[in-house]
């Protein structure tokens, strides 16, 4: 889930006047939101994510001082995040191995907790289509729902029109309505 | 307000679900010493101030630029002292002839008349979404539209216009064409263009052979444009008569 950690400006003023300290404690308050965004971005490699957000950081910390607005650390963060994860990708041209949940779907052992086995049903088939998608693609839905940054903000932050990221969203999302009522 | 799309949430919560198998541990302090240890690589500081180059290419640079200045001044002295140059006459008044521009103008001034190269910019928004098909690693794109208003030097193509296009693009780059219509206050211009999108349409070119109609009767405009996130240049010819045959 998104979640809502403030840094004070004061930390990052230091982490850019070279404070490592400062920095270590910005890396504690936004590296979870940067792995789950290059995780997803990835198609679920836990390797590109790592290696992703940690050449994230040593960019972070270069290009700190060129961040105009503290206050939008985070989403800059975990779009460094993303564009490298997306990078990777392309170099290693990874292609995900899906993984499903095989003994509580298909044997039906449903966990009591959960509302609706067909409610979970839908949602590994959506899993199963995050996977299918381009790393380009997995990075707009990373960055709309996982960071929770809406189109003219991610468009800022790509260095795109917000309303061709507004048409690819929803062309993707009518793709994946599409895929889901296929399946 | 309006209702939440429920397909919108599901997304939402299997976005989410995915992101929550990633391992997030982190040793917080061991990380940053690491990116500060690889971003020095890239960062690099002269006299306490950070630099964009590293500082031995400043220091190349600082010895390298006198060395040329010199070379260029010695150079130039003796090519003056093995040429007889001639008496430079001060002229009794001062000179009304204008001191031409280092670049000649790239266009002519148009007069709107008759054949002229134009030039101008355009903005450039796509008014319909293509419909999409995927084959293979193609992504068919088939009768989107793309408004175009064009800010130009002649105000016989200066107007709006509309491609209706499709491309055929691999990871959002490949050819476009269709057919092209450009509205202006006294005529139009109809033909096709083709050309090429890249970044999913956030950039493209499109070069078009148009016909003229209305006063721009027995006219062809060719057009040449460049655009890149919906701002674009704009070159083209007016001229009498017919485009020419494939």
């Amino acid at each position: 889930m998104t979640r809502n950690v403030a840094i004070a400006t004061s930390v990052v003023e230091q982490a850019v006047a070279g404070d490592a300290i400062a920095f270590a404690r910005i890396v504690a308050a936004y590296h979870e939101d940067m792995i789950r965004v290059a995780y997803v971005v990835s198609g679920g490699s836990q390797d590109i994510a790592d290696d992703a957000v940690q050449s994230a950081w040593a960019a972070a910390w270069r290009k700190l001082g060129s961040l105009r607005d503290p206050d939008r650390l985070k989403p800059w963060l975990v779009t460094v995040a993303a564009n490298e994860a997306r990078q990777l990708c392309r170099r290693r041209r990874t292609r995900s191995v899906v993984e499903i949940d095989v003994g509580r779907t298909a044997l039906g052992m449903a966990d009591p907790a959960e509302p609706d086995p067909a409610d979970r049903a839908v949602a590994l088939d959506l899993e199963r289509a995050l996977r299918h998608l381009s790393a380009d693609e997995r990075t707009l839905l990373a960055l709309r729902y996982e960071a929770g940054l809406d189109s003219s903000e991610i468009g800022a932050l790509l260095g795109r029109p917000s309303a061709t990221v507004r048409w690819r969203l929803s062309r993707l999302m009518t793709r994946l309505r599409m895929e889901l009522s296929d399946a | 307000m309006p209702e939440p799309d429920p397909f919108d949430a599901r997304v939402r919560a299997a976005v989410h679900g995915f992101a929550d198998q990633a391992q997030t541990s982190v040793d917080a302090a061991a990380t940053a010493a690491e990116a500060i240890r690889r971003g020095q690589a890239g960062r690099h500081t002269w006299l306490g101030h950070t630099v964009p180059v590293p500082i031995s290419i400043l220091i190349v640079l600082v010895l390298l630029v006198p060395a040329v200045a010199v070379s260029i001044g010695v150079g130039a002295a003796w090519y003056q002292q093995g040429r007889v140059l001639p008496v430079a006459v001060p002229s009794p008044t001062p000179s009304l002839t204008p001191t031409p521009s280092p670049l000649p103008s790239p266009l002519p001034s148009p007069d709107g008349e008759g054949d002229e190269a134009v030039a101008g910019a355009e903005v450039v928004t796509v008014s319909t979404s293509p419909a999409e098909t995927v084959v293979g690693d193609v992504t068919r794109q088939r009768d989107g539209v793309v408004a175009t208003r064009a800010s130009m030097n002649d105000f016989r193509v200066d107007g709006n216009g509309t491609w209706q296009f499709s491309a055929d693009l691999r990871s959002g780059t490949g050819p476009a064409w269709g057919p092209y219509q450009l509205e202006t206050t006294a005529g139009a211009w109809e033909g096709t263009c083709t050309g090429s999108l890249w970044a999913d349409g956030a950039g493209g070119t499109r070069s078009c052979w148009l016909v003229g109609s209305g006063d721009y009767d027995g006219y062809t405009y060719y057009v040449s444009a460049t655009w890149s996130d919906k701002r674009g240049d704009v070159r083209g010819v007016i001229y009498p008569g017919s485009p020419p045959a494939p």
